[in-house]
Formats: C-alpha cells, structure tokens, sequence
C-alpha cells in the first residue's frame, strides 16, 4: 500500500465516522463507517442535511445548541446525539466537532463515536443527579419554610413565609395565600392575587372551590381554566394567567386556608412539585392552628363570654388610649356606668338562665343604640359601662336616654313580657383644664353617679364633670 | 456598551447592562433593534446588522439569560414566561426613548417582539419574524414539528453538557488563580447555573403556546420562513400568515434555520424590502 492509498483507507475505516458539513449543515463529504453506521450509501449521504440523520430531539439540540455553540467556540467536543438510521433503527453517538474558517467557504468538520454503552450509564447518571437534586431542592424549599413559619405569630407572617417557599418551589408569576376565618370570610394574607379590581376574594372560583372541597384545584392551560372556569376566563385571560395550582391547608379536618399559584404560561405540575407544595401546607396547617388559637385566647382574654362584649379589660384599654388621644385632641371623653334595675328579681323568678339571657338581650341592644366608635363592656354582674370619645354634654345625656329606652322595652326569652330598666351615671371629661384624669378615677365617678340615680328612684341618669 | 458604576445607580443605565444592550449608527436616524434566537446572542446578527447603520440607529441586546449577561440576573419567576422578556424589550425601547421601531427577531425574539408589540404597539412600526413559531409542539390539528420527549431530550442534553461545559471554564478561571482547586469548583457552580437558566429558557421556549395572542398583533409583519428550517417547519410560517392580519409571508430557499448567518445578503434583502 502506498501512503496515500493507507491515508485514504485510515479516512474510509477509522473507528470512528468522519464527515465535512457547511455550515448550514450539508454534508459534502462522508467515510465509510459514517455510512455503515447511518445505512445510507456515500453518494446519498453527501448534499443531506446532518439534520435529517438524527432523531427529532437530536435535531432540536443540534440546532438550538451544535450549531450556536460552534459559531462562538469553533470547537465542541463529544456532544451527545442519537441518529436515525435509514432502516428506522437508531444509533447513539458522541459528535465531536471544529469549524474551520481558512478556506473561502467555511467547513465543519466531525468525528462521530458510537457511544451506545457509555450513553445507557449517562443517562443513569443524569437520572440519579436529578433525583438527588430534586430531593436536595425539596429539603431546602421545606426547611425556608420551617424557618419561616416557626417563629410566625401573624397571619401575615404566616402568609408570607408560604409564599416566598412556593414562588421558589414552582416559579410561579404570583403566589397568594389565603385564609379562611372561622366566621367563614376570606382574607388574602400574603402575595398578589388576579382580578382584584373586578372580583372580591370570595368570588375567585378556584380559590372557593379548593377551600370548600379541601381537594386540590389544578389547570395546565387556558383551554382548561375556561372549562372549568368560563365565567373567569376572559379577566384571567386578559392578566396573562396561563396555569393555576390551588393547594388546601388543612387543620383538624378544616380547610383553613389555600396557597394559589398563578401561571403565564401552560405548565405541567407533575407529581413531585404537586407533592411539595401539599408538604409546604402541611407544614404551614400547624402554624395557622396556633394563630387562631392564640387570636382565639387574646380574644377571649379581653371579652366577656357570657354576651361577647368586650371585658373589663378591653375597657380600661380603651379609656386610656382615648384620655391620650383626648388632651392631644382636645376631644371629651364621657364614661356611662350602667346598673339594670329588676335584674335579681328575674334571676329569681325565672331563674339564671333567664338572667343570662336578659344580658344578652341587653347587650344587643346596647351595641345597636350607641354611636360609631362608642364601645361597650361588661363590667361585671349586671354592670355595664359605655366609653364615648369626642362628645359633649349634650350628646352623651342624648346616648343615656337613647340606652334607658332601648333597655326598658319588653323582653324576649325566658322571660319574656318582663321588663327592666336601667339606672345610668355618667362622668364627662373635658380636658384642658388643670385637672388630669385616670380611667378608674372616670369609672370610679360614674359609678358614684350611677348609685345616686339609683337612690334617686332608678331608671334615671346623673352626670357629673370630672 | 455602557457599564462601570453608573449601572448601578441609574436605573437607565441598569436596564442596557442588564441587555448587554449595543448601538450603532446616529440616534435621531430610525430605530431597528435585532434580538437574538434561543441559545444564541447578539453576535448571529454580525452578518446583517452593520449594514443598516448607515441610515438607521441599530439597536442589539442580548435575552438575559443568554450571550453575555449576567446569570445572577436571572429572575426564575419573571423569566417563566415570555412576557418577562417582552418587558425587558420594552424596558430598552423606553429607556432609548424610541418610536416607529422596526423591530427584528429570530425563532424566540420573534415572538417575544410579538408580545411586546401586542402591549405597547404604538412603539413599534414593523414585525419583521425570522423562523418563528407560536408553539414548538404538535397538538390537535397543528403541526409545530416537536413532542414532549423531543423537548426532554433537549434538557437532557443541556444536562449532560454542563460537564464538558465546566472542563472547558475551568483552565481559563486557573489560568490567573492562586487557587486552582477553586477555580474547578467556581467553574462547575457557574456551569451549573448556566445550566438550569438553559433548560428554564429551553421550557419556556418550547413549552409556551402564544397561539391565541396572534390575532391581537396589529403592526405589520414580515414573516421570513426558511423552506428547510426544521425547528419550524413550513406549515408554522402559513399558520402564522394565516393568523396574524396583517402580515405577508416570505419562503427562503434551503438556509436553515440560521439564515441571517448561511444567507445574510438575502435577509438584508428582505429586511430592506419593507423599510
């Protein structure tokens, strides 16, 4: 053999198949295992695209990653295809490559690998990396969140924390978390949420139906949001929302909040990313539990169980916010001490029950007569003391006749047709004067004058100046 | 390019470092901004773009993300759509403060252009869409030439990619390193957020579908179509004529799906043709 005849051989049988491509991928030139592999004869393999050899997906990367790639680096080394054989069949292969820009026409020039062996033990690599990242991704996302929620003691922070670990969990456009009040209103506690301008909360139907059945709500694309959402579809349609995912928080069997992501553009949630954000509710269930205990508690704390009025308490709270706000204001502040009178004589005839209910009753018709802002407690037995902030004289005699009437009509219940009526004190501070006041010494005034209406033959008030 | 410390305190200058923003030409002149397809920078528009700046301001930039930009400015969330990078366009053209703008765009850019014209159109004259398509997957009575598994094995490969990617960074990051074996490790994480940007972008590519948004572009388009282009094939380019209201349809001869780089004088040709 001559060198050029062995040159000529080493070209037509490496171990390896050879070709030339221009750089719009043609092929002009081609080797025998080139051939071999792809079971196209040399004269119908030169003038064909390298595309047309390779399976779909491998096209996609060629074109979007080869063929860019090479026009920065001139050189890629081993890049991972799968070819399309002629008779159907395919062929993994590394393809390693140079552009050479000497000549007149730039050239590619490639060297194929058949990599069938090493592709089966890469893609077991890329399986077992991705399983591993998924997993390391998972506990990140969820100790964020744990982190978060821990020392959460407000919704708000409770919303939050969910949030920022859902919007990292799915790369959601936007994430709200809603919850749902014992009393059955919703409140958005975190994020931004769709159709605000046109929609109460109530009305985001998936949001509704994910609290209300306690199931997952899930839409992959437009075509399935106007489906199962028609009459949302054009305002969601018109903010860009594409996809959505609604996930319950579920605390003691109730659906107490949800979280809500919202997509631009079609996504498909699959098993793992659904399992993860069902995980962030159950870990945030818990932390909703303790916030509405301890609202719970701090309700409880300041109001009195029997009529749900504020407590005593809750009334020297008040007071002393209000006598602050009074001196910077030059607002008055008027106290009214209020004794029912005939109470024991029900409690007696009818028994306690029917006392209760009498305040009950009393206390209904409290909260309904007094003015805006006014607050009523109960101060204890059948006391109740009332805080008016920014009246005068005048108005607060008008608020005490307004109550001894409401609380003289017939009453309901137990004891039924009764009546009692109340004896009213009032003590009225105006500030600006050289005198200071307390909120007791303001009880403690009206109580007095509450006993000298008493003495002075009950259903009557008595104001005095503090 | 403007960059130094101006970038960060002046928001202007914040978003045309964000875009690796370029110009060339005389500003007062109209504006032509070219963006670049997916997994490709500015730099595929070399042989065409500098033979406007003669009579026009050329505008390049890069999608962040891609080309030179910077990876930490990456927003996951913002980028999972396309509109994210519709607003960036739209960023640019506001901060340059231009109009009338004939705005060119390959595969993705072609569509994010769409986008941005569809939410601000009195910016923009003209469409000019090279090898786009509204939606890379194949669904009922559509043919967009891709499967889902085609896409997989697109993240796939970007995957198995990042290896060779952070061999190949690693010398240049030693070369003036007194830490070599940090510069190894330096390379695989920058490999590696390179890596997830590119598989991020290739979903958002490829698994978008902005086929109901075409009948709200109103600028007119130019849709150029190579006969061979394979990542959009023939029947995308007449769905798109067919669905956008004013446009025309050009059918290239044999130049791929890179015809502004195997064909450049031929889309100067068409890019002048309708200025």
């Amino acid at each position: 053999m001559t060198p050029d005849s062995i040159s000529l051989a080493l070209f037509q049988q490496a171990p390896a198949g050879l070709f030339a491509m221009s750089t719009e991928g043609v092929i002009r030139s081609a080797n025998d295992t080139f051939s071999d592999w792809t079971g196209y004869p040399r004269e119908d393999l030169v003038g064909r695209y390298f595309l047309s050899l390779l399976s779909r997906g491998s096209a996609l990367v060629f074109e979007t990653r080869f063929m860019p790639l090479l026009q920065t680096q001139h050189t890629l080394s081993e890049m991972m295809l799968t070819l399309a054989t002629r008779t159907g069949g395919t062929r993994n292969v590394l393809v390693s490559s140079v552009l050479d820009e000497s000549g007149a026409a730039p050239v590619v020039y490639a060297a194929v690998f058949d990599a069938g062996n090493r592709l089966r033990y890469e893609r077991d690599l890329l399986d077992a990396r991705r399983t591993a990242e998924t997993a390391m991704a998972r506990v990140r996302i969820l100790q964020e969140a744990a982190a978060g929620l821990a020392p959460a003691s407000t919704l708000a922070a409770f919303g939050s924390a969910l949030r920022v670990a859902a919007e990292m969990a799915t790369d959601a456009a936007s994430v709200s978390v809603i919850v749902a009040e014992p009393d059955g209103s919703l409140e958005l506690v975190s994020g931004d949420r769709p159709l605000s301008p046109t929609h109460e909360l109530a009305g985001l139907l998936p949001v509704l139906e994910c609290l209300r059945t306690g199931e997952p709500v899930l839409c992959c694309n437009p075509a399935e949001i106007a489906a199962r959402y028609p009459d949302l579809a054009a305002g969601l349609d018109a903010e860009g929302v594409e996809a959505l995912v609604v996930i319950p928080v579920i605390e003691d069997a109730t659906v107490g909040g949800a979280i809500a992501c919202w997509f631009q553009r079609p996504r498909e949630l699959d098993e793992d990313l659904l399992d993860l954000l069902a995980a962030l509710a159950t870990q945030g269930a818990p932390v909703l539990q303790r916030i509405h205990l301890q609202r719970r508690i701090e309700h409880q704390s300041l109001h009195d169980s029997l009529t749900g009025l504020p407590n005593r308490r809750s009334l020297q709270r008040r007071l002393r916010l209000v006598l602050g706000d009074a001196e910077r204001l030059g607002h008055a502040v008027g106290v009214l001490f209020l004794d029912l009178d005939g109470f024991k004589a029900i409690n007696d005839d009818f028994g306690h029950e029917a006392g209760d209910q009498v305040l009950q009753q009393v206390a209904g018709r409290l909260l309904r007569t007094l003015r805006v802002g006014d607050l009523a407690s109960r101060f204890g037995g059948d006391e109740f003391v009332i805080a008016c902030d920014g009246i005068d004289e005048e108005t607060v005699l008008d608020v005490a006749r307004r109550i001894r009437a409401a609380v003289n009509e017939p009453l309901d219940g137990l004891a039924r047709g009764s009546t009692v009526s109340a004896s009213i004190g009032i003590s009225l501070f105006t500030p600006g004067g050289s005198t200071q006041t307390t909120p007791d010494a303001l009880i403690h005034l009206a109580d007095e004058a509450m006993l000298a209406s008493k003495r002075a033959g009950k259903g009557r008030d008595t104001l005095v100046t503090a | 390019m403007l960059t130094g410390p101006d970038a960060a305190s002046n928001p202007a200058a914040g978003v045309l470092e964000r875009n690796r923003v370029s110009v060339a030409g005389d500003a007062a002149k109209p504006a032509i901004i070219f963006g670049a397809g997916y997994g490709t920078s500015q730099d595929m528009w070399r042989l065409v773009a500098p033979q406007f700046t003669d009579r026009y301001f050329v505008v390049l930039f890069d999608n962040v993300g891609s080309g030179e930009t910077d990876v930490s400015a990456y927003d996951r969330r913002k980028y999972d759509s396309l509109r994210g990078y519709a607003a960036d366009l739209l960023e640019i053209i506001g901060v340059l403060d231009l109009h009338d703008v004939v705005f060119v765009g390959h595969s993705v850019s072609a569509m994010i252009g769409a986008l941005a014209a569809i939410a601000e159109p009195q910016r923009f004259a003209r469409l000019i869409m090279l090898g786009p398509s509204p939606r890379y997957l194949n669904d009922e009575g559509y043919l967009g030439g891709f499967e889902r598994s085609d896409v997989d094995a697109l993240l796939d490969a970007i995957e198995v990619d990042h290896a060779s990617w952070a061999r190949d960074m690693a010398p240049a990051l030693m070369k003036n390193s007194e830490r070599p074996e940090l510069a190894a490790e330096l390379a695989d994480s920058m490999a590696r957020s390179s890596t997830m940007v590119a598989q991020h972008f290739a979903k958002v590519t490829f698994l978008s579908d902005l086929r109901r948004y075409l009948k709200d572009i109103r600028t007119p388009t130019l849709i150029l179509q190579s006969a061979d282009d394979l990542i959009a094939p023939i029947q995308v380019g007449e769905y798109l004529h067919e669905h956008i209201s004013n446009s025309e349809l050009v059918v290239l001869n044999a130049a791929g799906h890179y015809a502004h780089l195997s064909d450049p004088a031929e889309i100067e040709r068409q890019i002048r043709r309708c200025l």
